[in-house]
């Protein structure tokens, strides 16, 4: 939590109320003690020069005021919850109660979203024939498991009319449909964006046969289009490519066609163009922002000519002592890299082969480690070794998404996961087997997900929700422990505060503390 | 201040051992214990002198008229009494207690058991409180019979108001009184300082004992942290203070030198000091001032 959550109001009224507190208990420290004694006249010479105080000692009377102030703002900044509760959206999850397969993954979706918190007036309803509460925010996650085994699910849901009805109910709420919810019409995207924290947006549009693309984007669209849906409609089949529309309210401000994967294309983007469009073409990895061009205004331009794709790459330090090596991802990678093992001395490099770039290098040698053409991958061998075993599926999952626009998800060594079949024109030195988890590693499948096969290729294709990055919690978790920045802490450190400035007028009362 | 709580038969019996003496008694007392310069009809013979016209017959000497026929009177000590007078203290500092103990109860049991002493040695007692002005007094009282008279008077006093310890003094030194003793029983904290306090004991002609009542702590009072201090005496004194140790180091070197001011004075007009611990009986601690059983003052 920081200061640039806060809402104005809230961050001045929590300082009053704390600045406020702390200059009552200061005001009761140094108020003086009224104290008969038999004569003055001892205490007057006593007191001697001090009696004439000089204006330092009289502020240093008061640098106890403003200590106790910087130590309660620092408490307030670091632990408080600077978001009201009425600040705090609200999700609403849809569960398609149409009887069909997708039910049980719904429901598993919604109980993974309901342990990671739906805010103060979250619920689970199941979208049946009749509209049905399955779970609110408060119960514990036992109520969803057992009012979920009595759900019915037969006949079609009204999964579109739930939709806007709850859209009517609850205006500042996010609705999320899981596990399917409405079909997005081929080729479009539908995602909440929820303002508050920085999130990772990650969507992906399977739209025509052959044709995907990806829309990877920051925090920045959140930041600048916070009441925005990005829109990724289909263009005509004959027209093949996809375009992202950028709507705000019922207003597109922006059309951008979407380059096919590998596809570089270079944008331009006029000066009426939001900032958000800007920032949102940057993050897009197939998409190169060029200068705006004399007399382009209020539009977005996109250049036919292919634009050299911007390779992601990744530079391993050179670390030191022989110590962990430090990632650094180049400004064009667009994958959370991290490389944790130690570089083995002997560990050979990648002999450059016609048409492979490399992929990753090492820093301080330039050799590089894994290369990757428009259709194959190859990492170095004691890459895939135990000891670095555990970068490898960053790795994996990265070539993936590069080469076959799959959406981020996490690969995981042998031992855990579940089975992907590999395309066979991936292909790992040493040919070790490599799985996949089942679920992405921040981003849970939305509405839409779906397998898709082509040819011998089968593609995992996200629906487009966003999301905040979170940790997984565990899934049996019933109440979530209070986290850092909830604000549940504050009372206790309140209390505890409370005690030791009490503590503090005692001794300062009974003269054993200045 | 009953004689029942002062004393017992025990140190009833203790005191009737102990005595004031004079090393000089002004003539023109009553008849008392003390021996005067004046000749008179006491007991003890000093001198004889040749007889005048006038002389008691009874005073003639006549074994040696018969040796050598002239006319010679014996000359006799006359004993006289000693006029005691009490300056009792009745400012709101006596009054301050702490743990129940006050310095006005241990005056008052100071001025009680020399009283006793006095009265029993046939001198005459008299006792002047005050305050920040002159209470009603008890001007005299003597015999055996006016200890009672004392404790009543005892009893009946109030304590309350600033201390006028200056102009009490002064107006006992105007009143003119037969010389004798003067007791003056406070704690000589007057706002003004010790230096008034001396000049005006200075100004007194009689004999001075100074009897000060103290309480344990008073020289190092038990106090700290951000203090506003009150005169006890008058609320409207006050003196706002920062007390820590330094602050209490100060108090208690200046007690030292306020007391060490009041030795000094009394080591120079040859009067008596005696203190009086407010939180112990005062009768035990009659022994530091009655040694070897006799006050000489």
């Amino acid at each position: 939590m920081n200061w640039a959550a806060l809402s104005p109001l809230t961050a001045a009224l929590g300082l009053l109320a704390v600045s406020g507190a702390v200059l009552l208990l200061h005001v009761l420290r140094v108020r003086l003690r009224r104290v008969p004694v038999d004569t003055l006249l001892f205490f007057q010479v006593a007191a001697g020069p001090e009696r004439r105080r000089t204006l330092w000692q009289r502020l240093a009377r008061w640098l106890p005021l403003l200590v106790a102030w910087l130590l309660a703002a620092a408490l307030w900044n670091a632990f408080a919850d600077l978001r009201d509760a009425r600040e705090r959206r609200s999700t609403l999850v849809v569960v398609p109660a149409d009887g069909s397969a997708r039910l049980a993954a719904a429901l598993a979706q919604a109980r993974e979203l309901a342990a990671h918190g739906l805010g103060p007036e979250g619920k689970v309803i199941a979208a049946g024939a009749t509209p049905r509460l399955l779970w609110r925010s408060g119960e514990p996650l036992r109520c969803l498991d057992l009012r979920a085994a009595d759900l019915v699910a037969s006949g079609p849901s009204h999964v579109d009319a739930t939709v806007r009805a709850l859209r009517e109910l609850v205006p500042d709420g996010e609705v999320f449909v899981a596990g399917g919810g409405p079909q997005p019409r081929p080729g479009c995207l539908q995602v909440w964006l929820e303002d508050g924290p920085p999130q990772e947006l990650v969507a992906a549009l399977r739209g025509a046969e052959g044709l995907a693309c990806e829309l990877w984007g920051k925090e920045a669209i959140v930041a600048g289009a916070p009441a925005a849906e990005v829109v990724r409609l289909p263009l005509p089949e004959a027209a093949g490519a996809l375009e992202l529309r950028l709507v705000r309210g019922s207003e597109v401000v922006a059309r951008v066609p979407c380059p096919a994967p590998g596809q570089a294309r270079a944008v331009v983007l006029g000066p009426g163009v939001p900032a958000s469009v800007g920032l949102a073409v940057r993050s897009d990895p197939q998409l190169v922002l060029r200068e705006p061009e004399a007399g382009a205004a209020g539009a977005v331009h996109v250049a036919c000519e292919p634009a050299e794709p911007p390779l992601p790459r990744l530079l391993i330090g050179a670390g030191t002592g022989g110590g962990p090596r430090t990632p650094q991802a180049t400004a064009h990678c667009p994958l959370p890299l991290s490389l944790r093992d130690l570089r083995r001395a002997e560990a050979p490099a990648l002999d450059m082969r016609a048409g492979e770039v490399p992929w990753v290098i090492d820093a301080g040698s330039g050799a590089p480690l894994v290369v990757a053409t428009a259709s194959s991958v190859r990492i170095a061998s004691w890459l895939l070794e135990e000891e670095a075993r555990r970068d490898v599926p960053v790795l994996v999952a990265g070539s993936l998404r590069w080469l076959h626009g799959l959406p981020s998800v996490a690969l995981a060594p042998a031992g855990g996961g579940v089975d992907l079949p590999l395309a066979p024109p991936f292909a790992t030195v040493g040919g070790l087997p490599l799985l996949v988890t089942g679920a992405p590693s921040t981003v849970p499948a939305g509405p839409g997900t779906q397998t898709v096969r082509s040819g011998s290729h089968e593609r995992v294709v996200l629906g487009f929700q966003a999301v905040a990055a979170a940790p997984r919690a565990p899934a049996e978790t019933q109440a979530p422990p209070a986290p850092i920045g909830s604000g549940e802490l504050l009372p206790w450190l309140l209390g505890l505060g409370l005690l030791l400035v009490a503590l503090d007028l005692f001794l300062h009362a009974r003269g054993r503390w200045p | 201040v009953t004689g029942k709580v002062l004393f017992d038969g025990e140190f009833l019996d203790a005191l009737d051992a102990l005595r004031i003496v004079a090393r000089r008694v002004p003539a023109g007392g009553r008849h008392g214990e003390q021996r005067s310069r004046a000749p008179g009809g006491g007991a003890e013979f000093t001198d004889v002198r040749p007889y005048v016209p006038g002389d008691d017959l009874r005073t003639l000497d006549w074994h040696l008229l018969r040796r050598l026929d002239r006319l010679f009177v014996r000359l006799y000590l006359q004993e006289q009494d000693l006029p005691i007078h009490f300056l009792l203290d009745q400012s709101g500092s006596m009054a301050r207690a702490e743990d129940g103990k006050s310095r006005a109860r241990a005056a008052k049991h100071a001025v009680a058991a020399l009283c006793y002493v006095a009265l029993a040695q046939l001198d005459r007692v008299a006792i002047w409180p005050f305050a920040e002005r002159a209470l009603e007094p008890l001007p005299g009282a003597s015999g055996t019979h006016g200890f009672q008279r004392v404790l009543a008077f005892l009893s009946g006093l109030a304590d309350d108001g600033t201390t006028g310890l200056v102009e009490a003094v002064d107006r006992f030194a105007r009143r003119g009184l037969r010389r004798g003793l003067c007791v003056v029983v406070s704690d000589f904290f007057d706002p003004r300082g010790i230096e008034p306090v001396v000049a005006a004991l200075q100004r007194v002609r009689h004999r001075l004992l100074l009897v000060r009542p103290v309480l344990p702590h008073e020289a190092r009072p038990e106090l700290g942290g951000e203090l506003e201090l009150l005169d006890c005496e008058d609320a409207d004194r006050t003196l706002k203070l920062t007390v820590d140790r330094a602050v209490l180091d100060r108090h208690e070197a200046a007690y030292a030198e306020f007391t060490q001011a009041l030795l000094r004075f009394a080591r120079r007009v040859g009067a008596g000091v005696w203190t009086v611990r407010a939180e112990l009986p005062v009768v035990p601690q009659l022994g530091e001032l009655f040694r070897a059983g006799a006050l000489a003052v």
